[in-house]
């Protein structure tokens, strides 16, 4: 049975609660979930909720025919499916709209369960529809409501309802169901299955569940055909968060005694002020020279993560969600947190697993370290990006620090970002015929002004199937005002002459500038490839990068 | 009728690498520059790898979420 509702979110929604409650008393234990989620909507008019009975929760089901149906006490088998819409309608008007205008006015749907905890199901919430602002990752979902076939985008969330699925079964039931829905080489997994892939290994009963560890979430998503990485207590354990949050990489983020899904993160900061951001601003002493450096994580306005215990889309910072659940899991700690403890506590609890797809073999971590030992910290670089660029006082003083930015993203998209954006004829043909590897790193520097324009002045592009035992160290390509490096196209040029100055240093009829050269060859340490390639990129000048190139936009802005 | 072929795209250009005399930075310089990033980041990537190690270590011995 379905029945149409009609209220204000922002006036009458206790109203509208109350209904449900009197109406469902048995899907309805927890009403003040339900009203932390309707505070999310952004309609300001009325709002029609089509409430669907005895509605066939797979979630659910899985969950009741595993654990609730063999209790002792009743428990329901249906759940109840609440679906809303912008604006005032009635059954005639819903079922002779168009397809087009219903969906434009679909918020999306919740699932209600009979339970006492963990009463929200199911959610597939539209962020655009909610006061959500960030970048972030939803994924297209298909329902049915009221016999009409509809679609919403977003990111699927649920509440635990701490008997079957605990937060960490819960947070990997929504990440693993994002990555099936979007990627046809993985499949969804029920909360059972979940658990059978854990009992396989483990020494104790999985149900009722009693939580999983780090290393057991990394377990279950390795058996879904992820190949995941587990960072925890490593050093610049917060630029790797930044880093797979810019990545549009949606990960599972452990706190303490809690589990949450990270899928992006908010807005970028307007109108900054240098010191506001100043205590971000990192001083390097390369040489007998400061350089100074600001990571793109102080310019974001925090982390778009899906928390089990709250409503969806909660936007949040590390220290901030840290201290929280910390302060949960030890009550006395209220109030004596400080800064140095809250890092002491983000280093031996803080942990994320990302679920890395196949063949990304170099990681954030040692991306963002052949970027730190090559380019970051390498005054000879640093200098000719300065040079470049025409830009005194860029990296040298903390008021115009170096801003930087590391992601992952696949060339195909990278490419097809890049064809559309670039104005020089000879790049775009580069990108339209130049053979990618299929995931590639991708490291952006610029200034702070540059990345209020969304601007930057250089690219390093890594080849994430690569290692740093390459001879090219990975290194892919190099670009800055009037240089630019495509290291695939250069490397047989390299090879060949590297091979032919070889053999000629041997022959004494060579030419005296010749031999030169080849001598310099000679006594020139064993780096003789990349040093060929830097040889290029600081001395072959190339126009096809000007000085600022628009940057690139991996996340979908919401 | 005869097929056309149209080519889209420009060859890749194709450079001679000759280390010039008097470059921004020597051969043997940039050479030897290079050599101690290299060293100094396989070192560094050994440490990411412990760290690695220790960071399994500690998710076996920690509580469940």
């Amino acid at each position: 049975m379905s029945y149409f509702y009609t209220f204000d979110p922002q006036n009458d929604y206790f109203e509208f609660i109350k209904s449900l409650v009197e109406d469902y008393p048995m899907y309805f234990h927890q009403p003040k979930r339900l009203a932390d989620i309707i505070a999310l909507f952004r309609y300001n008019g009325e709002v029609t909720a089509i409430v669907e009975t005895d509605y066939v929760d797979k979630q659910y089901r899985d969950s009741y025919y595993a654990y609730y149906s063999q209790k002792y006490s009743d428990y329901r088998r249906n759940c109840v499916r609440v679906a809303f819409f912008e604006g005032a309608l009635n059954i005639q008007q819903f079922i002779s709209k168009p397809n087009e205008e219903i969906e434009s006015r679909f918020i999306g749907t919740i699932v209600f369960r009979p339970l006492n905890i963990g009463m929200i199901g199911q959610t597939f919430l539209d962020p655009l529809k909610l006061k959500v602002e960030g970048f972030f990752q939803t994924c297209q979902i298909r329902s049915l409501v009221c016999g009409r076939k509809l679609t919403v985008r977003a990111f699927p969330f649920s509440s635990q309802d701490a008997e079957t699925m605990t937060c960490a079964e819960t947070s990997l039931y929504n990440l693993i169901k994002y990555y099936a829905i979007k990627y046809s080489e993985y499949r969804e997994l029920m909360p059972i299955e979940i658990l059978t892939c854990i009992e396989s290994t483990y020494y104790e009963r999985v149900l009722p569940s009693l939580g999983i560890s780090e290393e057991y979430i990394a377990k279950v998503l390795s058996e879904s055909h992820f190949y995941p990485r587990l960072y925890t207590g490593v050093e610049g354990f917060s630029d790797l968060i930044n880093i797979y949050a810019e990545s549009g990489m949606p990960f599972i983020w452990g706190l303490p005694g809690h589990v949450v899904n990270c899928i992006g993160h908010g807005k970028y900061k307007e109108n900054l002020a240098i010191d506001q951001l100043e205590p971000y601003v990192e001083c390097r002493e390369i040489d007998d020279k400061n350089y100074y450096f600001l990571s793109d994580s102080a310019l974001i306005d925090g982390y778009i993560v899906m928390d089990d215990n709250k409503a969806p889309y909660y936007k949040t910072t590390l220290n901030e969600i840290t201290a929280e659940y910390y302060i949960e899991v030890n009550p006395d700690s209220e109030g004596k947190i400080i800064n140095s403890t809250l890092r002491e506590v983000i280093k031996e609890t803080d942990a994320i697993i990302v679920p890395l797809p196949r063949r990304i073999f170099i990681d954030a971590a040692r991306a963002k370290q052949i970027y730190e030992s090559c380019f970051l910290t390498d005054p000879w670089f640093l200098d000719d990006i300065i040079v470049a660029n025409g830009l005194k006082g860029w990296g040298t003083t903390p008021q115009n620090p170096f801003v930087w930015r590391i992601f992952l993203t696949t060339s195909n998209k990278y490419k097809d970002y890049k064809v559309r954006s670039t104005s020089n004829q000879k790049l775009v043909e580069h990108y339209m015929s130049s053979p990618f590897p299929r995931f590639i790193w991708v490291l952006e520097i610029g200034s702070i002004s540059s990345y209020e324009n969304r601007q930057a002045y250089v690219e390093i592009i890594l080849d994430a199937t690569s290692s740093i035992y390459s001879e090219n160290w990975g290194i892919l390509s190099i670009a800055y005002n009037k240089h630019f490096i495509f290291v695939p196209s250069i490397s047989k040029v390299i090879n060949s002459q590297i091979k032919k100055m070889n053999v000629e240093s041997s022959r004494p009829e060579l030419s005296l500038a010749d031999q030169s050269l080849s001598c310099e060859w000679e006594e020139a340490p064993d780096q003789s490839y990349l040093t060929a390639i830097f040889h290029f990129l600081y001395n072959e000048l190339d126009d096809s990068y000007g000085e600022r190139f628009r940057m690139f936009n991996n996340l979908e802005e919401e | 009728m005869a097929i056309k072929k149209i080519e889209v795209t420009r060859p890749a250009k194709q450079t001679r690498f000759v280390p010039k005399k008097g470059a921004k930075h020597s051969v043997r310089a940039l050479s030897l520059h290079l050599r101690e990033t290299s060293k100094e980041l396989t070192r560094k990537m050994h440490e990411i790898d412990l760290e690695e190690k220790r960071s399994w270590a500690k998710a076996r011995t920690r509580t469940t979420k």
